[in-house]
Formats: structure tokens, sequence, C-alpha cells
């Protein structure tokens, strides 16, 4: 009985401390939990109709601040980019594929002095065309990206492909 | 029980859970874990870009100490890291530090001659200027010439990027 006791007591304590773990996360984890639900919200299988598409969209856009700075080293593209214009290229890119999904490995994170988090990582986005004849794609990059935290949470504010082949 | 005659073979396949047993499961299990982590790492090729030598699907051990003591050579295949370890791109090494590289016709030049590339068995038809591989760097290429150029990665790569190489 008293060692059923101690049990109860230490799975208590052991739950205790993972509602902790779990209600308070530290920044590091903050931002990787975003990254793991942009990964969530970019996933695609299947067909699906316009207005889950335009909903997808926005919630991929959602993640992204007001005005993100875009940079693709080696193909000398620089631009910043509107969270619409994101939603509206990601409501697109969804149309032209008909399984789409996107993994990030082995993220770094960094914490600037102005709170800043900066993200090395590996992403690799892959899927298939829509129609039976789709061609599938896969697309592995280094990426580094910058994200701050506001009101609505850690936002991605630059994004840069790392050229790692220089041709 | 045909087993009582082989005490051997009983002890080996129903070992008794005694301290030293568990000892040396976990002994093994942490050796294991350190070797297949830090010297093979076993990989599944994604992709096209090394075919036919390594098909997409095929299964592979990175020799990670490979270059540990020696430089990689023209012709051998290197394990490329990205941010982390846990995606590589594998390619071949086609010229070193210092070497200028083209493409003529599908043919790859090396300091102006034409390199003689067994691996390689599509047609291929890749344009590319004259470019020398800056100190530090290699130049590597898939042995898969017969996508678009566009579509395939390849340039010049940090020394400090090669990982290591595949066991085969």
């Amino acid at each position: 009985m008293v060692i059923g006791k101690k049990i109860g007591a230490l799975f208590l304590i052991l739950l205790a401390a993972w509602a902790l773990w779990a209600a308070f996360p530290t920044r590091k984890r903050q931002v990787l939990r975003t990254l793991k639900a942009l990964s969530r919200a970019v996933e695609k299988e299947g067909r699906e109709g316009d207005l889950a598409a335009a909903a997808a969209a926005r919630k991929v856009s959602a993640f992204f601040a007001p005005r993100c700075q875009i940079e693709a080293e080696g193909y000398d593209f620089r631009a910043e980019v509107e969270r619409e214009e994101i939603a509206r290229y990601a409501f697109a890119a969804r149309g032209r594929a008909s399984r789409v999904s996107l993994r990030v490995y082995d993220p770094v994170v960094d914490f600037g002095p102005e709170g800043e988090a900066k993200v090395r990582a590996t992403v690799r986005l892959e899927g298939e065309g829509e129609g039976d004849g789709g061609e599938s794609f896969r697309e592995v990059h280094e990426v580094k990206c910058i994200l701050r935290k506001g009101e609505e949470g850690w936002k991605i504010e630059e994004v840069s492909l790392v050229e790692v082949l220089r041709r | 029980m045909a087993l009582d005659r082989y005490p051997c073979l009983r002890a080996f396949l129903f070992p008794r859970w005694t301290p030293l047993y568990l000892l040396r499961v976990a002994a093994v299990a942490v050796f294991s874990l350190l070797f297949f982590t830090f010297v093979l790492r076993p990989f599944v090729v994604r992709g096209s870009s090394m075919e036919p030598t390594y098909p997409d699907g095929s299964f592979h051990f990175l020799l990670r100490p490979r270059y540990l003591l020696s430089e990689p050579r023209r012709g051998e295949v290197v394990a490329v890291r990205l941010a982390g370890e846990r995606v590589i791109l594998l390619k071949r090494v086609v010229a070193l530090e210092g070497e200028e590289v083209a493409f003529r016709e599908g043919v790859l030049y090396v300091n102006g001659r034409p390199l003689t590339e067994p691996y390689v068995k599509g047609p291929c038809d890749w344009e590319l200027p004259p470019r020398r591989v800056e100190p530090g760097h290699l130049y590597v290429v898939g042995d898969n010439r017969s996508m678009p150029l566009e579509q395939h990665d390849f340039g010049q790569v940090s020394r400090g990027r090669i990982l290591g190489a595949p066991l085969w």
C-alpha cells in the first residue's frame, strides 16, 4: 500500500513537471514549435477545394511578418514581400500540387541582442504535381531565418537560402 | 528438449538476466550507437542526381572518418553536409582547388582538358563557361548528367562541408 502511494506520488510529480514543461516553453522551444507548426500548415495530401486551399495558404502566410525579406544567395534574388503576397503564392502553389510536405532538419537557434531568433536549418520541400502524370519535385536547401516575437507570437522576418554549392 | 543437450546454445539463445549480461547488453547498445553515428552512418539515397551509380532509394553507409587523414581526390564520391548532418548531398569530386572547370557540349573540361568519366552513362548537353575553384574548395557534380543543368545541384563546396564518403 505504501509502495502504491509512493508510485502514485512519483507519477503526480512527473505529471506536474511535464505540465510545467509544456505550459512554459523556453524561447528556443517556442521557435522550434513555430517551425514545426509551419511544416504542418504547408502539408497537403490529396485533393483540396479552393476554399480550403485559400484557408491553408492564409494559415501559412500567418507565420510570416507583415513584410518579410526573402533572399537567395547565388540567384541574386532579394525581395521584400508582403504577407498577402506569400498567401497568394502559397495558394497558387497548392493548386499546382497534389501532395506537398515540408520538413525542417537540424535547426540551430541563436538569440540576437534585440531578442530576434536566428535559425539555421536544412529544409526539404517535396511533393507531386496535380493530375495523374504529376511530376514529383524535391528541393533541399540550407536556410537562415530571422524570427521576432510580437503580440501574435514568433513571426518570420527574413528567410535566406544559403548557397552550399556555388557554380 | 533438444536444447538441453547444447547448454552453450541454450545460454546464447535464452540467456539469464544477470547483472553482467545486462551490462554487456548496455555496452553493445552504446558501442553500436557511437559506431553507427560517428563511424558508419546508414543513409538512404533520395533523388536521381547520382544515378546510375547511386539509384534513388538505395541503402548505403557513410564512412565518416574517410578524410580524417587524407584529402578528397578527383573521381571520389563525397557526402556534403547542409545545416546539420541529417540531410547530406552525395556528389562526385571532379576538380580540386585552383583548377579550372567547364562544360562544353556535355563534356567536362578540367584545366582545358576533357575528363574521362566512365561513371556518366546518359547523354549530356551541358554548357558552362570556365570557372576556377577557390582555395579550400572542391568542385562536385552528380553522375546523372541527363537531367537539365538547371535542375542539377553542383558547384564548388567548402572542404569543411565534406562529411565523409560512402562505403561502397
